[in-house]
């Protein structure tokens, strides 16, 4: 039913390719979403991420087992750098190079989770159109194209999807800001019905370690500012088309946060909130990015848009990938919860 | 910074700018700079954010009695002693440069054990916000697993380094 509603609003107005249209695009990204549900397979795969000058490229092979098990086995070279494996809500992973094996519940609770829902939300803030057809891996695909809608602020993206079974062959995504670009490209793959059970378990005689998270539910915003001690500001404005999905309260030993997420269907925007003991930095004239009086720090190496500011004793960090105005908008409108 | 170009002269004034240390014209030229040179901006926002993460608890100064505390300690012996002009005006200098030297060492051993912001680590935020995206079935899944990954070995690394 969400699948035909969405199909039903992706084709009032959608822009169609030239192209002959195998499928409509919404239906292919529906397959796409449930390709990994029912198809297992193996591959090998390059992922090129390019950032201003430097571009740096990763190689993995993947197994996966449908519906859930994902063997991810990164390369450094011709030698094994990294193993990474998902199985039914847990990870592990195993580090050669120290000889380390790690095991973590999974981050993500199950019922947030993508779900077909969201692809109703995808297709309320992008456009999403078939823009041609090319063979990769030696498989038919057709390319989907996903481009934020006017005044939505979102990664660019294009798909090529294999219409026999629906994998996604290669994805290309561009940040709102043109800043990264990432492109994912399969070289080869295999479907298979099945994969032994014994390819997911973890190696033996390794030095171990174990990092669980603690299930922490996410709650109301009225229940979660009774239950945090400090002050919790919420935008009063979130990004156009992105709505509050969690908001949790997260225990690291002897530090607690909380965790607000904004989804548009595709990407998240975070928004982290600490106490915080240091004082406002305040720059009186400066012709810096201020929030409320405060200056605002960027974070220019990390995988992601991030900026922080302090008030009301608190520290806040927006994570996501918007423009910097966009990201400046979202912490303006920043207000206490509640007034 | 490979290339500091026109940042001659402004690089060194960073420190002191992110200190609040610049006043009058020398703050203006700094700003005035920064609002020109990405470079420069970026650089300023690293030093911030080293100096948060090494903030501390703060440290309780020295009592205003604490020299004269040493001072009576010096003439403790009680016998009344004639005091040169020499060493009145070097008693209470000798004083003031043990409490000196008192307090520094107190700066020096406090703890700073957690930071006194109980920043929350970039590792735990990348994690948290790539973990959905590694979760979605339209995202480049392999490429945020990794992020994560790394993120997780980070992270055990600094708790072994804390034990």
């Amino acid at each position: 039913m969400a699948i035909c509603a969405a199909i039903g609003a992706a084709a009032s107005g959608q822009v169609q390719s030239a192209q002959a249209v195998t499928s409509h695009p919404a239906a292919l990204l529906a397959k796409a979403a449930k390709a990994t549900i029912t198809v297992s397979y193996t591959a090998s795969q390059t992922v090129t991420v390019s950032e201003g000058r430097s571009t740096r490229v990763e190689k993995l092979s993947i197994a996966h087992l449908s519906p859930d098990r994902t063997k991810w086995t990164y390369l450094s070279g011709n030698s094994v750098d990294r193993i990474v494996v998902d199985a039914a809500g847990s990870r592990w992973q195993y580090v050669p190079r120290t000889n380390q094996l790690i095991f973590s519940s999974a981050v993500v609770p199950q019922q947030e989770m993508w779900a077909e829902r969201d692809l109703g939300r995808v297709l309320a803030n992008y456009v999403v159109a078939q823009t041609g057809a090319e063979v990769v891996a030696g498989r038919k695909t057709a390319i989907v194209s996903v481009t934020p809608k006017r005044g939505h602020y979102g990664p660019t993206k294009r798909m090529w999807v294999d219409v026999a079974s629906g994998l996604i062959l290669r994805s290309e995504r561009v940040t709102a800001d043109k800043r990264i670009r990432v492109l994912m490209d399969i070289q080869s793959l295999k479907i298979v019905r099945s994969i032994p059970l014994s390819r997911f378990s973890p190696p033996s005689r390794v030095r171990k370690q174990t990092v669980m998270f603690e299930d922490s539910a996410s709650l109301p915003l009225s229940v979660l500012s009774r239950q945090w001690k400090h002050a919790v500001l919420v935008p009063k404005t979130p990004p156009s088309g992105y709505t509050l999905e969690s908001a949790r309260i997260i225990n690291r030993g002897n530090s607690s946060y909380i965790h607000l997420r904004y989804f548009d269907g595709l990407i998240s925007l975070s928004l982290f909130e600490e106490p915080s003991k240091v004082a406002d930095t305040h720059r009186n004239g400066a012709r810096m990015d201020m929030v409320h009086g405060s200056s605002v720090d960027w974070t220019s190496n990390a995988p992601f848009k991030l900026m922080s500011w302090r008030e009301r004793g608190v520290k806040l960090t927006l994570v996501g990938d918007m423009s910097r105005e966009c990201l400046l908008g979202v912490a303006n409108s920043v207000r206490l919860f509640g007034k | 910074m490979k290339n500091r170009g026109n940042c001659d002269g402004y690089w060194e004034m960073l420190n002191d700018y992110a200190d609040g240390r610049l006043h009058g014209h020398a703050s203006e030229k700094a700003e005035s700079h920064l609002a020109e040179c990405k470079q420069c901006r970026e650089a300023l926002a690293d030093i911030r954010s080293i100096r948060q993460g090494l903030v501390c608890e703060p440290v309780e100064k020295p009592s205003l009695d604490l020299w004269e505390e040493c001072y009576q300690r010096i003439g403790e012996d009680g016998t009344p002693r004639r005091v040169s002009k020499v060493a009145q005006v070097w008693k209470p200098a000798f004083g003031v440069a043990v409490a000196s030297i008192v307090a520094g060492l107190a700066l020096l051993l406090a703890p700073c054990g957690h930071p006194q912001a109980t920043e929350i680590p970039m590792c735990d935020l990348v994690m948290q916000h790539a973990g959905f995206a590694a979760s979605q079935p339209l995202s480049i899944s392999s490429h945020h697993v990794l992020l994560t990954a790394r993120c997780m070995e980070e992270k055990v690394r600094t708790d072994d380094d804390s034990e």
